[in-house]
């Protein structure tokens, strides 16, 4: 394991490579052929990878009959005269429009503001949090959620700007003294040669930015298609990769920031909520990579406007539609069918999304539907003495799945509405009967289970002015789970059918308006605004002795936040807060958050900040199978279930060398208001605390660490987090004892790989095993009349870890152009060596006390080697 | 750098290391011991675990330093050279009162096991019916015995009866199994009622009401959660071990059954 751990870990020494395409010497010997067919032949017949737009290229056809010629000669040649040029990025080259240089003419304004726009090239959407920066000077400004940029005090009209966005190529633009300073439209172009993810604080290697300092990690949705997957492009698996956030539970759905549960981060959808992040029991997740413009993670000191959970807030952008010309991407995957549909309504103005996903597992059965669901079943389903089953002599009938649309429309006026839709859910059947001992009865077990999410956002985003921005929104989602069981036992001798049943609903539904102003004066940004949510919860039972309950309960939460993001000399600070009243707690809650940064160089920079969040409503239970539970989302009372609050301190740096960039951000985190799951831990009575929930304190503290290469052929990133979580709940132990999800050590190397036609992925996941309660044996006591009994000796709480957690996973991906049609073809295996990975530990006694009572274990794995394949058509 | 990274990461990688329990059953010891007021201290017993799987059975320790101490008085238990494992006062200088704390010390090895116990108050016995109790066919399935006791907070009532060695068998009755092996389940109560198929033989039988640790009822109930099978134990009160240290009081009432 060492040694795999040490090449692994030296495999970074790949990263050092670095092309000049642009230099190479190439021949072409055709003539009129159009241009990307020009640029294929080229691509054939040297080792040049081409970025372009084949559909923009269309139409203008070229001839060469040369040998030995520079590239950058020839496609200047061909470039050149229908307006677009060549500029290299790593290995790649990208051909794009041209943009015209404007020579640097006397300035004739000084001390100016500019206001514009940042846009996806290809199909006009808007970038949300590129990045602006002053060349030379140390100004710049993010862009809003719509794209929109403000710098102030920009020296001169004749400035230099260098635009940026994650996944795309960067483009320098000169101001032109003749020009709009008030709507300055750039557009950029994808770029794979790119690395499309990173964390803000590291990739910055321009002038560092005052303003808006996101402490968050922002992921380019394309990457999930390139990494490893489990035949679906995952975005949140992504995000999983990052430091800070928990990677090794296989789970797309659950996902710890640092040292938080699951149900303290917010994902928010264009504008709404959504309770439940994943399909297949956290196999895959609920969001459809096809949907995805930009996804956001903010789990540092979060900005005032954020709020309503602990950890962090996950921020998702839907796509819009392609403004320009309609387009069709189709994917399919041994499981699944995807397919996404954009088209502008008004030119420039309007466009829709749809996309649609669907598994047909309840149809085919694929060999990794086998597997996958083999593992689910085992290990959640199955018996607990069981180790295995073979899953489908359950009959299983299982499909999931999502929708997602989305239109949007823009005035002249600077008003930008647009209307989302998601839903996602899953359902699951199992059947199964047996005959009973005596072979008097006929027993049939049915199990049905569904649960899913749905949602719908509007949003208004109005531009009044360069420097003054207005966004209101609304929304409503829920979230429903129900568990029912059916069992039927028919006697063969007289024909009468017994039957049971229970059913067990959990369901979760908001309605929320939100109010946002942003101005613009001098060195600040100021921010202002509202947030008015209604919540109701139900949760209900019923069973066949006659049991119905049903408890339903309702609140509402009111927020407003202000925030200035005040730029002086080399220091912003970023300070705010928000004030919340939520009406089933008396009082009033202050969250006050602040962060700054201080750069020392151009290369290297300091940051720091205190954070304090509120939490109203709290998963209190998961959907398990096993246990027999649904989600379970309750609203706090203040008494039996508490308000979380959780303040937070951190402190980093971040610089660069070269191409590569590294981070360390230290964290220390005090919850007050922790629950917990009784039922998840085994050493505890059945009803032994008051409704199964645990409440108390926790802490959580950590390092994290990021070196990353962003550019050139071999691309990637290493994440390590040293972290310890710990909870205290009294009604367990006095003492604190490590949180389930606490991982001392997590290590993630992504590296991928661009070559011409293919992308290769690998991903490679160590962390230590989770704790556990472990069982060290059993012993006897005789009782007061001379029997005997025999018992199990349990350690403490959470001392144990299960095994260690790692695997690789590895992926390559063709890639063709045909015509109008793009093509690729993706491969993948996960978990590459087969590594037995743990989950979870169970003891069962089996046995009875008058006979031999045994306590014996049973593991619950991770997915073993499977592999995958996946193909997508685009045109 | 990268060298440096790499170093830095390998061996925070190493580490970090859990709690080996495969072999902790082999070392952990478990202690039972049940010391009831105004009796000998006797059969304490401390063994090893049995480990999981049952692969390997827990053996007795039989030389463990044993040290059991009340109202301010330690004492060393010896072995019981009759019953390895077990452990009692041989000289019978301990003296353990009613409403008073008694506590267990075990050394052996590096181990070190500890735990106390609250004596409870003797039970108060407020009532009996006759306990002269004449049965025949027509008392059959009849209530023929009652008792009221005092009810002591936190505590619960555990009833032993004995019946007459060698007695002569009731010939009607069925034996109704509440009683099975002379034993009751815990009582919540203050109280419970006899009827005649609790009883087997003609003559004296002696009834005990052990007022107990209501952790106590937990050896009964917890034990196993019958439908999913998984474990749980919430009795154990032993520190830096394993198993349930408990101190009782005993009333006894004595009971005859005749013939008509």
């Amino acid at each position: 394991m060492r040694s795999l751990l040490l090449s692994i870990v030296a495999c970074v020494g790949v990263f050092l490579s670095h092309g000049q395409s642009l230099d190479k010497k190439v021949s072409f010997h055709e003539s009129n052929i159009a241009v990307y067919k020009a640029l294929r032949q080229i691509e054939k017949s040297s080792d040049v990878s081409f970025a372009y737009d084949s559909k923009a290229l269309r139409g203008f056809d070229v001839s060469a009959d040369v040998d030995s010629i520079r590239l950058n000669d020839l496609l200047f040649s061909w470039l050149n005269p229908i307006g677009y040029e060549a500029k290299e990025f790593g290995e790649s080259v990208v051909i794009a429009p041209k943009r015209l240089e404007v020579e640097a003419k006397s300035p004739t304004r000084f001390d100016i503001t500019v206001h514009g726009r940042i846009l996806d090239a290809i199909s006009l959407e808007p970038l949300p949090f590129a990045s602006v920066a002053v060349v030379n000077q140390k100004v710049g400004a993010y862009a809003n959620n719509e794209g929109y940029f403000t710098i102030l005090n920009v020296k001169a009209d004749t400035c230099l700007l260098e635009v940026s966005y994650i996944g795309f190529s960067s483009e320098r633009i000169r101001l032109a003294p003749d020009e709009n300073l008030e709507n300055v439209e750039v557009l950029l172009h994808r770029n794979n040669a790119v690395l499309p993810v990173a964390t803000v604080e590291v990739v910055q290697d321009k002038p560092l930015l005052p303003g808006l300092d996101p402490t968050s990690s922002i992921i380019d949705v394309e990457l999930a298609s390139t990494i490893p997957n489990l035949g679906e492009p995952d975005p949140i698996r992504l995000f999983q990769l990052m430091p800070g956030v928990g990677g090794a539970l296989e789970n797309s759905g659950a996902f710890h920031v640092r040292g938080g549960a699951a149900d303290e981060n917010l994902i928010l959808f264009d504008g709404f909520t959504i309770y439940y992040l994943d399909h297949f029991f956290g196999i895959f997740s609920a969001i459809n990579a096809n949907s995805v413009k930009h996804m956001q993670l903010n789990k540092g000191v979060l900005d005032a406007r954020l709020g309503g959970r602990a950890s962090s807030v996950l921020e998702i952008t839907g796509k819009q539609g392609n403004l320009l010309r309609p387009s069709v991407k189709l994917d399919f995957s041994p499981i699944s069918f995807s397919a996404r549909v954009e088209t502008p309504i008004l030119a420039k103005r309007a466009s829709m999304m749809l996309s649609l996903r669907r598994s047909f597992t309840d149809v085919l059965v694929s060999p990794t539907f086998n597997t996958l669901f083999t593992n689910v079943f085992n290990n959640s389903i199955s018996s607990l003495q069981n180790p295995s089953n073979n899953a489908f002599e359950a009959a299983p009938n299982f499909r999931f799945f999502d929708f997602s649309f989305k239109v949007g429309w823009e005035s002249l006026q600077g008003d930008k509405l647009s209307l989302a839709f998601y839903s996602g859910n899953d359902r699951l059947e199992l059947n199964t009967s047996e005959n009973s001992a005596d072979d008097r009865y006929v027993l049939g077990y049915n199990d049905r289970s569904t649960w899913g999410s749905t949602g719908v956002g509007f949003t208004w985003n109005r531009q009044w002015s360069p420097t003054l921005r207005s966004t209101f929104s609304a929304g409503v989602s829920g979230f429903n789970s129900e568990l029912f069981g059916y069992d039927a036992s028919q006697n063969l001798l007289i024909g009468a059918v017994d039957t049971l049943f229970f059913d067990r609903d959990s369901e979760i539904r908001d309605a929320s308006g939100r109010f946002e102003l942003e101005k613009i004066l001098k060195n600040h940004r100021f921010t202002v605004g509202m947030n008015v949510t209604q919540y109701n919860v139900a949760n209900a039972q019923l069973d066949s002795d006659g049991t119905a309950l049903r408890n339903e309960k309702s609140a509402n939460l009111l927020a407003v936040f202000g925030q200035d993001e005040w730029a002086f000399s080399q220091l912003s600070i970023n300070a705010g807060g928000r004030v919340s009243r939520f009406s089933n707690v008396s009082g009033v809650f202050v969250e006050p958050r602040i962060r700054a940064t201080l750069p020392v160089s151009n290369k290297v920079r300091f940051t720091g900040g205190y954070g304090r969040n509120f939490q109203f409503i709290r998963n209190v239970r998961q959907q398990d199978l096993l246990l027999n539970t649904t989600d379970e989302w309750r609203l706090v009372d203040g008494d039996t279930l508490p308000v979380l609050k959780v303040d937070q301190f951190s402190l980093g740096a971040s610089f660069s060398i070269g191409v590569f960039k590294f981070a360390a951000e230290g964290f220390l985190k005090f919850f007050n208001g922790a629950v917990d799951d009784a039922l998840r831990y085994p050493s505890l009575a059945v009803n032994a605390v008051e409704n199964n929930i645990l409440v108390g304190t926790a802490t959580s503290k950590g390092v994290e660490f990021m070196l990353s290469k962003s550019s050139g052929k071999h691309a990637g990133w290493l994440a390590y987090t040293f972290s310890k979580a710990e909870n205290t709940f009294s009604e367990l132990l006095d003492a604190p004892i490590l949180a389930r999800y606490d991982r001392r050590n997590e290590l993630k190397l992504v590296y991928t790989f661009h070559a011409r036609k293919w992308d290769v992925g690998a991903v490679f996941i160590y962390a230590d095993g989770l704790p556990y309660t472990p069982v060290y044996g059993t012993y006897s006591i005789p009782l007061v009349n001379g029997e005997v009994r025999t018992f199990p000796a349990f350690g403490q709480i959470n001392e144990a870890r299960l095994p260690a957690y790692h695997r690789l996973d590895l992926s390559a991906k063709r890639k063709w152009q045909t015509g109008k049609y793009d093509l690729s073809l993706g491969a993948g295996i996960f978990n590459v060596y087969n590594r037995v990975n743990v989950k979870n530990r169970y003891y069962y006694v089996s046995g009875t006390q008058s006979d031999n009572v045994v306590i014996g274990t049973r593991d619950l794995v991770f997915l073993g080697v499977l592999p995958s394949i996946n193909l997508s058509l685009e045109w | 750098m990268v060298r440096c990274l790499t170093y830095c990461l390998v061996f925070l990688l190493l580490s970090c290391k859990g709690v080996n329990v495969d072999d902790l059953a082999e070392t952990e010891l478990a202690v039972y011991a049940l010391i009831i007021a105004n009796e000998p201290v006797k059969n304490v017993r401390v063994n090893y675990l049995t480990t999981l799987n049952g692969v390997k059975t827990g053996e007795p320790i039989v030389d463990a330093n044993v040290f059991l101490s009340a109202q301010g008085v330690e004492v060393e238990l010896s072995p019981d050279p009759t019953s390895p494992g077990s452990y009692y006062d041989e000289a019978g200088v301990l003296d353990v009162l009613p409403n008073t704390t008694v506590s267990i010390r075990v050394e052996y090895k590096t181990k070190r096991a500890t735990a106390s116990a609250a004596v409870p108050d003797e039970t108060e016995i407020v009532s009996v019916s006759a306990s002269t109790i004449p049965v025949d066919e027509l008392s059959l399935g009849q209530p023929v015995f009652s008792v009221l006791w005092t009810q002591q907070p936190g505590f619960s009532h555990v009833l032993t009866l004995d019946e007459p060695p060698g007695g002569a068998v009731i010939p009607f009755t069925v034996p109704s199994g509440l009683f099975s092996a002379q034993y009751r389940l815990p009582v919540p109560g203050q109280g419970t009622t006899l009827y005649d198929v609790d009883f087997t033989y003609y003559g004296i039988h002696t009834l005990s009401i052990i007022t107990i640790d209501a952790n106590y009822d937990a050896l009964f109930f917890s034990a196993f959660d019958a439908l999913d099978q998984r474990v749980n134990n919430e009795f154990d009160n032993v520190e830096g071990g394993a198993g349930f240290f408990g101190a009782a009081t005993r009333s006894i009432i004595e009971i005859e059954i005749i013939e008509i």
